[in-house]
């Protein structure tokens, strides 16, 4: 649908012009993945490492919430969090039944941001093994129970 | 054949085409259709349902024959193409499928012309397609947004194209008279033996090519931007006037209960997902909006100035 190219293209526009502090856009190739280095503020766990971000739109898009999963790379490894994955997924509301389609890349970054910026529990989630082994390629496929919000 | 026996005929047709339709089989509906018409030429609905049929088989100037009949005949039921839509939520139930009849009617004709590239026309028939749409919450309603979008950029291309076309005419003209005036004034000086005064002749005249060519590129930029807008203009409209959903300036903007706006289209396309209010995820139904007719002038007024989409 023409409005996801349009909204994209005006998302891509505002990031270009400059993004909130810790977010950097490494590339946006032909609109529809995102890869987006993000950064936590000092006082966290996660001081001084940056972590990367892939976003894959739908032509749903934003009706249908984005793909959202963290990517390693050489120097960017995947965040340990009581809510990431060992592979990259992540469990959060907002990337799934609580997306709604005025959300963006944008917010859902800083939510991830402050997710991360929030936690002080050095570990992977409980299931993190078994979840690994069976999880689809895509994080989105996965049906998550948000159980805890405490964290 | 009575004329209760054939009016029944025609209804039995319109079902075996109905039942094409649904498995995709549109030239089977669109006999089955034509008999129904044979039967009873009077019912505009066998006309917009053999009209979609045409219109999925590509078959433009015979969805707009059919529309067009359509048309007449809703008319004739004192269902006017100018219908008010203020007016369209007192109709009786009774006359609903004639409603929704005139919708595809026009909405197909719309697009049959959009499809034949007759945009002025096409633009006409989609604006009087928007009301009912609304009335009915038809997804039709982005398809119309974007079309009537589309129409309106071509037209003003055309516009755009022809002007331009004359100025670069003009501006031929006027070289070949400055360069014409430069050479019978060398002529004159040769005559009168003061070729020095050459240099300064050509210098004159090289200044006033450059400045003419100046001033018709400065009105190619101004001409650009009336017919196109601004596309900073865009990115600098108030956040008031963007929707939340699409990131676009407001067309047709409803308010909910709890005072958010969106445009209709899209909040409609996320309702028939999910029945909640994207601001807020309270609960949230079609019937819930009314327009929001302040912000509806406002982003208006912003387009008319920055934007000017139709010549």
């Amino acid at each position: 649908m023409d409005i996801c190219k349009r909204r994209l293209m005006k998302e891509l526009s505002t990031a270009e012009k400059g993004l909130p502090s810790g977010l950097t856009l490494v590339s946006a190739n032909d609109l529809t993945s995102w890869y987006i280095d993000i950064t936590v503020d000092s006082n966290s766990l996660y001081q001084g490492q940056i972590y990367r971000l892939m976003f894959m739109y739908s032509p749903n898009y934003p009706m249908k919430v984005p793909n959202v999963q963290f990517v390693p790379d050489e120097n960017r490894p995947i965040p340990i969090h009581p809510h990431i994955y060992a592979n990259g997924h992540i469990c959060l509301d907002i990337l799934g039944d609580g997306w709604t389609p005025v959300q963006n890349t944008v917010s859902v970054c800083l939510s991830i941001q402050s997710m991360l910026a929030g936690n002080h529990t050095n570990e992977r989630p409980p299931d993190n093994d078994s979840y690994v082994r069976s999880a689809p390629k895509y994080a989105q496929d996965s049906r998550f129970i948000y159980h805890d919000d405490s964290v | 054949m009575t004329t209760k026996e054939k009016l029944r005929q025609a209804n039995d047709y319109k079902y075996a085409g109905n039942i094409s339709f649904h498995t995709k089989n549109y030239t089977q509906a669109m006999e089955q259709y034509s008999k129904a018409i044979i039967c009873d030429p009077t019912n505009p609905v066998y006309f917009t349902n053999r009209a979609l049929c045409h219109y999925l088989c590509k078959e433009l100037e015979l969805t707009e024959v059919d529309c067009t009949r359509a048309i007449e005949l809703l008319r004739d039921c004192g269902f006017d193409a100018d219908t008010n839509p203020q007016t369209t939520s007192e109709v009786p139930a009774a006359q609903k499928p004639l409603m929704s009849s005139l919708l595809k009617a026009q909405f197909y004709l719309g697009m049959s012309l959009f499809g034949q590239e007759r945009w002025r026309a096409a633009i006409k028939h989609l604006k009087a397609a928007y009301p009912l749409c609304r009335h009915f919450n038809d997804p039709k309603l982005m398809v119309i947004i974007d079309s009537v979008r589309i129409c309106e950029r071509q037209l003003s291309q055309e516009v755009y194209e022809r002007e331009t076309h004359e100025r670069a005419q003009l501006h031929t003209l006027l070289m070949g008279l400055l360069n014409k005036k430069f050479r019978a004034s060398c002529e004159l000086k040769r005559e009168l033996h003061c070729s020095e005064e050459y240099d300064s002749l050509k210098a004159k005249y090289e200044s006033n090519v450059a400045s003419l060519t100046d001033i018709f590129s400065q009105v190619n930029e101004k001409k650009k931007k009336e017919h196109f807008g601004d596309p900073n203009a865009l990115e600098d409209a108030p956040d008031y006037l963007i929707d939340p959903i699409s990131l676009d300036i407001f067309r047709d903007p409803v308010i909910t209960r709890t005072g958010q706006t969106y445009e209709r289209a899209w909040l409609l396309e996320h309702l028939a997902t999910s029945k909640t209010d994207p601001m807020t995820r309270g609960p949230l139904y079609a019937s819930d909006l009314v327009p929001n007719i302040a912000i509806r002038n406002a982003a208006e007024a912003f387009l008319k100035k920055n934007m000017n989409p139709a010549p």
